[in-house]
């Protein structure tokens, strides 16, 4: 496995872990932050974590894009919210069925994804999309919208339930 | 938040997103941390945000991201970063024959043109290789060097501060012993410490007294000190300002309670050796 080279202090596998996922990395970051140097900044900090401490990816936690996808996200926004890191890489754990590790599967996935969230109700993505990409608080969802915090939950919950409908195959 | 039991989905996918307030967030791992059906449902809930992640407009990364981290990662490892080329490109072993040819096959010379680039690539790395290794060996001899320096100016300080130590004084068979003093002085500390030997004794009304004399300005009293019967004295950390750059010492025979100038002649000198701090 290629992280077991890395974690032999192999350079070349840790550039091919590279190579393989850091378009989707910068892609999340720079969806997060909007800005292309502080999105390179954080990819750039993540992957040198997995090479400092590849361990810390367990293949029971998903496939390594996705989990990187998910370290990658939760960093972005630690940044935007200039707080210091909130979890270790150790605690993001995705259940270990979303294996979109093949490449055709991944893509399939993520066209569905999209199909999705651009078919459900504009609230919804939204809401959703504020909490994920803006690393809103729901209370803070509700402020910006005007809305009742409850509102703003439900409309993340239909949103989510929506998402996992469309994960099962 | 858990109605006694299970968390709700959504503040699961919350959980999962980060944005609970600490208070919630931690509330909300006591329960995780306990209940493996809640545990099962976050890791779902983060593998669909995963996907959701994952279904962003693709970007390629900026232009040298790449090899920032390679060189990163090889600063890490204390190794060279391998070249752009060596790691883009695999090895491959092609044959002659394989190569189509005709009009449309890449002339000899093109071949011949990368082996012997590959050579001239091989050379150089190896080139490389006996530099570090030179310099290498350079920094090993230093760091040597080094420690052979600290291990004898450790020995030092254990042969001056040792209780039980020999100190002999050697002087000119059948001579007077001259009185002589030495002082350790560091500007930077105002610590000073005088030990002298061999004085004269001195009538109760007098006694002898150490001068700093600074770069610029008066000689500045510095303590008063009387030897003992074998013509031993010595002074120890007197009050002294931070930072006075001290051109010479000197001790001069004055008053009981000494002077506030030294008094002619001055029985011992020394000049400060330049660079001290």
């Amino acid at each position: 496995m290629l992280l077991q080279r890395v974690a032999g202090r192999d350079q070349r596998a840790m550039t091919e872990v590279f190579d393989r996922h850091s378009g989707m990395a910068f892609s999340v970051a720079l969806r997060v932050l909007g800005d292309p140097a502080q999105a390179e900044d954080v990819m750039q900090e993540v992957f040198f974590q997995v090479w400092q401490n590849p361990k810390s990816f367990a293949p029971e936690r998903g496939s390594l894009g996705a989990w990187l996808a998910v370290v990658v996200r939760n960093r972005c926004i630690d940044a935007l919210r200039r707080r210091r890191p909130s979890d270790s890489v150790d605690d993001v754990v995705l259940e270990s069925g979303t294996d979109v590790a093949d490449e055709v599967e991944r893509s399939t996935m993520i066209e569905r994804v999209r199909g999705v969230l651009k078919g459900m109700p504009q609230e919804q993505r939204e809401s959703l999309e504020l909490a994920f990409f803006g690393g809103l608080t729901h209370a803070e969802i509700a402020k910006e919208k005007g809305e009742p915090l409850g509102t703003v939950k439900t409309r993340i919950r239909m949103a989510l339930i929506s998402l996992r409908k469309a994960f099962q195959r | 938040m858990t109605d006694g039991r299970h968390i709700p989905q959504e503040d699961l996918a919350f959980y999962a997103m980060g944005a609970l307030t600490p208070e919630e967030a931690a509330e909300m791992r006591a329960h995780v941390d306990a209940c493996a059906l809640c545990r099962g449902e976050l890791a779902a809930a983060a593998g669909d945000l995963a996907l959701m992640a994952m279904s962003v407009e693709q970007h390629a990364v900026p232009e040298g991201a790449r090899q920032r981290f390679q060189a990163r990662i090889a600063e890490d490892a204390g190794v060279a970063a391998e070249s752009e080329s060596s790691t883009r490109v695999p090895a491959q072993v092609i044959s002659m024959e394989a190569l189509p040819r005709g009009r449309a096959a890449w002339p000899m010379w093109v071949a011949w043109g990368a082996v012997a680039a590959l050579v001239v690539l091989a050379a150089g790395l190896e080139l490389r290789v006996r530099s570090l290794d030179r310099q290498l060996q350079q920094q090993t001899a230093l760091v040597e060097v080094q420690q052979a320096a600290n291990a004898r100016a450790q020995m030092v300080m254990e042969l001056l501060s040792a209780p039980n130590a020999q100190h002999v004084l050697l002087t000119a068979a059948k001579s007077k012993p001259a009185p002589m003093a030495k002082a350790i002085y560091m500007r930077s500390k105002g610590a000073l410490l005088l030990q002298a030997s061999n004085l004269e004794p001195l009538p109760g009304d007098k006694t002898y007294e150490l001068w700093v004399i600074p770069m610029k300005g008066a000689p500045m009293a510095a303590g008063m000190f009387k030897p003992d019967a074998a013509g031993n004295a010595s002074l120890v950390m007197p009050d002294m300002p931070i930072g006075v750059e001290a051109k010479a010492f000197g001790v001069t025979i004055e008053k009981a309670g000494g002077a506030s100038t030294p008094t002619m002649p001055i029985v011992l000198a020394g000049a400060a050796p330049a660079g001290g701090l």
